[in-house]
């Protein structure tokens, strides 16, 4: 009965220290615990969206067209890399009265879409506050009741 | 107890260099669409390099442009895999740098991300893309030239802007080359924003009409004294 303890206490120190071992070595050993990453300079999150402006922002969308057309935030107005030029057109008299921030949205986390259509608005129109939202569209979704 | 110790050990060390990886036979995937094209594709090759086979779970695209799709599912160690990837032209020009993530169910490599570089080439360039007056400023005349980069020549045959408030006028610099653009608004006290629609005589449709924009916008807090 005592081997037995003793083997399976040496199982679980080698399983131990072989992970530890990954951990501490493997160029891309995962993080030990989950963590939120923080935001980046050009990010906001939903619940700053909601803390610092009660979701009253201006919402643009950076997907396809066909995906807005299917569902979009409430209000969003569409303004994506393909037809940039042409959609900006449309959004020159809402950009041109509107105080409120902008948040740009794309299809998720991996998608930079959002960011690069930023960059073509900021050097269009020098907006004060103008966001990417963090995690984009799925971020939306899964924050709806 | 020493033998036990010894394969929990091999084991353990086995489990540490088993790992696969999915890479491809070249740095990145270059596409290098014709300036009339719509879309472009192309194919890609690549490897599991390691040792245990494994399962594509989902492949995302960074770009609604870009899209791949993989030959197969699950992939042995040393076996070779084929892709394909189509980018959709519409108004890029220029070079782009996208990428495809494919997430497999290997946790050395849950996420293999395919770097694709693409390179449309560029026939109309206007240069600066956007005038800009902040409010306030003295209401002067500002310029923006558009070179025709591309291997044929293009005429502007005329321009149209979208508001009123500003005066325009073009002229030819090197006939079918080189035009300069000049813009004034007529005051600048207040907010405007507004496009120039430039229609050229291209054969490509999709550079017929070309856009340069104007703005007279407040000056962002963190840009003032």
């Amino acid at each position: 009965m005592m081997a037995s303890l003793v083997q399976a206490a040496v199982l679980v120190a080698v399983a131990a220290a072989a992970a530890v071992l990954t951990q501490q070595w493997h160029p891309r050993a995962p993080a030990l615990y989950l963590s939120e990453a923080p935001l980046a300079k050009d990010e906001i999150g939903l619940k700053q969206v909601q803390e610092r402006w009660q979701g009253n922002v201006l919402w643009l969308d950076a997907r396809p067209e066909d995906v807005y057309q299917k569902a979009h935030i409430p209000g969003a107005k569409l303004l994506n890399e393909q037809k940039f030029g042409e959609q900006l057109i449309e959004l020159l008299d809402v950009l041109q009265t509107t105080k409120l921030p902008v948040v740009i949205y794309c299809g998720g986390e991996k998608c930079e879409a959002s960011r690069t259509v930023r960059e073509k608005l900021l050097s269009v129109v020098p907006l004060e506050e103008c966001y990417v939202l963090k995690g984009g569209w799925p971020a939306w979704q899964a924050a709806q009741p | 107890m020493k033998k036990t110790f010894f394969l929990c050990l091999v084991m353990g060390l086995a489990a540490l260099g088993a790992q696969a990886e999915l890479a491809l036979e070249v740095p990145l995937i270059e596409l290098k669409p014709k300036p009339e094209d719509e879309s472009v594709s192309t194919t890609f090759v690549f490897h599991n390099n390691g040792k245990k086979p494994v399962t594509v779970l989902s492949i995302d695209s960074a770009c609604s442009c870009l899209s791949a799709d993989l030959d197969k599912r699950v992939y042995q160690p040393g076996e070779k895999g084929v892709g394909k990837a189509e980018f959709k032209v519409s108004s890029f020009t220029g070079r782009h740098e996208k990428t495809v993530h494919v997430q497999t169910d290997d946790p050395a490599q849950s996420q293999w991300v395919i770097p694709f570089v693409l390179e449309v080439p560029e026939v109309i360039k206007i240069e600066p893309k956007t005038l800009q007056w902040w409010v306030g400023d003295a209401v002067d005349a500002k310029t923006s030239r558009v070179i025709m980069t591309g291997p044929e020549p293009m005429t502007i045959k005329g321009i149209t802007s979208t508001r009123e408030n500003v005066e325009f006028s073009f002229k030819e610099i090197t006939p079918g080359r080189e035009y300069e653009i000049t813009v004034k608004p007529k005051n600048t006290s207040d907010v405007m924003l507004g496009a120039l629609k430039i229609e050229t005589d291209s054969r490509i449709p999709k550079y017929q009409r070309q856009m340069a924009f104007f703005s007279v916008y407040r000056k962002p807090v963190s840009q003032q004294p």
